[in-house]
């Protein structure tokens, strides 16, 4: 147990948690030996990642980093969305410029095409995290500096208003701002946090959450097999839909024939289905094929 | 007094009973199994493996390990994290949440290797194996408590599909 920030003068509480550490000390005592090294694993029958190389580097300090100026291109430049951007060779300024007009005219394509090359710049500000290695450091001051050149000229309020084309592209039914909709998160900062941030209490909040499930189903509606999963998730326990292990198994049961693997009882169960009985598994898998069946053939 | 000692006996039982069971689970899954202190707090790393345009980046830290004193690396999949957002350069906030002296549990494999942990997240539902387990990252809360899988998202499940 975690001994730290106990209250002082509880001492029933802290009988308890010496007595916690002590059977803690008892059970570590006696516990068998961590496994030796694994023996050469057999292959599995997929891939699952496992860069340990990666993974045994020690931290090394960090220093200072390079000059980005001097840097060659990182490499395709990513939106809040996740996606790579293809601007066709234009800068992010010259992209408005081209799309705008259709934009503001209430063309959907095109507020969503406005809305992903904003989507890059929305990430030129954003702290660089805590890194493992120096390496990783350099590598995302030298995204961070592509993205600035690309972003050039461009101003937060454009940035910003790039919410504004997505809300227009969701409402107008496309399936891919539907799911940008949830991955921008209710401010345009990225879902992430919002996902951890326990303010039940806050309208606005509660509003883009019951808004950006509805888009989610929508596009899941649509045969979008990642909103699906995505629902699948939200629903398995999380601060944007309610828990429901039930509706966790329609939308993996969906997801799993969308994408053309259906997935067994067995799976839905052990992934998504504690505390279901298996005929409730039985009975939320088959609306996911309902669902599918209803979204994916047309 | 005699009805606090009581129930902290009552409550260790129960503890004792709950740890067993986690471990037992873990085996069954073929896991390594770990409880620890968390010494050094999360850090990003940048992926070395893009699948179907999703980069693979990793969250690290260090725990000292109950189990034997050492300090291990533990390595978390970014894509496994219940609020993982696709490619972003950053670390998902629940694992993020992590501080030092926070409790962790872990189920894994270890580094063949180094001392260290990863794998420690869902494997899609495969069968188990030592090198890839159905593992997981639990957060004890300060009550003690044991909170659900940080690692257990399916939702890019798909990209080894």
């Amino acid at each position: 147990m975690h001994m730290s920030g106990r209250a002082p003068g509880v001492r029933a509480a802290g009988m308890l948690l010496l007595a916690a550490a002590g059977l803690a000390a008892w059970w570590a005592a006696r516990a068998p030996a961590p496994p030796a090294e694994p023996a050469a694993p057999a292959m599995p029958a997929r891939a699952l990642p496992l860069p340990v190389a990666a993974h045994v580097l020690p931290p090394v300090p960090q220093r200072q980093p390079p000059a980005v100026a001097a840097a060659p291109l990182a490499g395709p430049a990513y939106g809040r969305h996740g996606r790579a951007v293809d601007l066709g060779g234009l800068t992010v300024a010259q992209f408005i410029d081209r799309h705008a007009p259709a934009a503001r005219r209430g063309d959907p394509q095109a507020a969503q095409a406005l809305y992903e090359a904003l989507a890059v710049c929305a990430t030129r500000d954003d702290p660089l995290p805590d890194v493992a290695a120096p390496a990783d450091r350099d590598a995302l001051l030298r995204e961070q500096a592509q993205v600035r050149r690309l972003c050039a000229g461009v101003s937060p309020a454009q940035v910003q208003e790039r919410l504004r084309f997505l809300a227009a592209a969701a409402d107008a039914g496309l399936a891919q701002a539907q799911v940008d909709f949830y991955a921008e998160g209710p401010d345009g900062g990225g879902v992430s946090a919002t996902l951890q941030a326990d303010s039940a209490d806050d309208p606005a909040l509660a509003a883009w959450r019951a808004q950006a499930v509805a888009h989610l189903q929508r596009a899941a509606a649509q045969c979008e097999p990642f909103a699906m999963g995505l629902l699948a998730s939200l629903y398995d326990g999380s601060r944007v839909a309610p828990a429901s292990p039930a509706l966790a198994v329609t939308y993996a049961a969906a997801e799993g024939i969308a994408r053309g693997q259906p997935r067994s009882a067995a799976l839905l169960q052990g992934a998504f289905g504690a505390g279901l009985t298996p005929a409730a598994v039985d009975a939320a898998r088959r609306d996911g094929e309902q669902l599918a069946r209803q979204a994916c053939t047309r | 007094m005699m009805k606090a000692l009581a129930l902290a006996c009552a409550l260790l039982g129960a503890a004792a009973a709950a740890s067993a069971s986690e471990q037992s689970n873990c085996s069954a899954a073929k896991g390594a199994f770990l409880t620890g202190t968390v010494v050094s707090a999360p850090k990003f790393a940048a992926a070395t493996q893009t699948i179907q345009g999703v980069k693979l980046s990793h969250t690290h830290l260090s725990l000292r390990a109950d189990q034997d004193g050492k300090t291990y690396d533990v390595a978390m999949d970014n894509v496994f994290a219940t609020d993982y957002v696709k490619n972003a350069s950053s670390i998902p906030a629940s694992l993020a949440a992590i501080r030092v002296n926070d409790r962790l549990e872990l189920c894994g494999a270890k580094y063949t290797s180094g001392t260290g942990i990863h794998w420690v997240h869902t494997n899609c539902g495969d069968t188990p194996t030592t090198s890839a387990p159905n593992g997981w990252v639990k957060r004890f809360a300060s009550s003690g408590s044991l909170g659900s899988n940080l690692e257990r998202s399916q939702t890019y499940c798909y990209l080894w599909n």
